[in-house]
């Protein structure tokens, strides 16, 4: 049995192998490919998948979606943050640290 | 500036996944 990714303002997290986000030309909308099953995340979810390559942090990701957006870096912080962790607790990230 | 909304990702499991796969994987 896995430990749970415990994801933290160092950790880098990025997309497994086995996961794919493409953009589908049909619908215009991007999804997310994972072992038997498709998400299709909003345009936010979008924006931070994208950021997800495992070569930055999550604080570096969170500075960027701030600087992006304009919002408030807590509010962000706390949204990503829960995204993310949702999405590692699925197996659908993985985190370098 | 777009503006930040928390995020959301709609989640269909394998099963009615073939209205859902992306049109080139033959849906």
């Amino acid at each position: 049995m896995q430990t749970r990714v415990q994801l933290h303002s160092g950790s880098m997290p990025a997309l497994p192998p086995h996961v794919r986000l493409q953009f589908d030309e049909l619908r215009q909308k991007w999804v997310v490919l994972a072992p038997e099953r498709v998400l299709w995340p909003d345009d936010v979810s979008v924006d931070i998948i994208k950021l997800c390559d495992g070569s930055r942090t999550l604080d570096q990701i969170v500075d960027k979606l701030a600087d992006d957006y304009g919002a408030p870096r807590a509010e962000i912080n706390a949204d990503v943050g829960e995204f993310l962790q949702g999405w590692a607790d699925q197996r659908l990230l993985t985190t370098e640290q | 500036m777009k503006t930040w909304t928390k995020p959301v990702t709609t989640s269909v499991e394998a099963g009615e996944i073939s209205r859902y796969l992306p049109a080139e994987l033959g849906a």
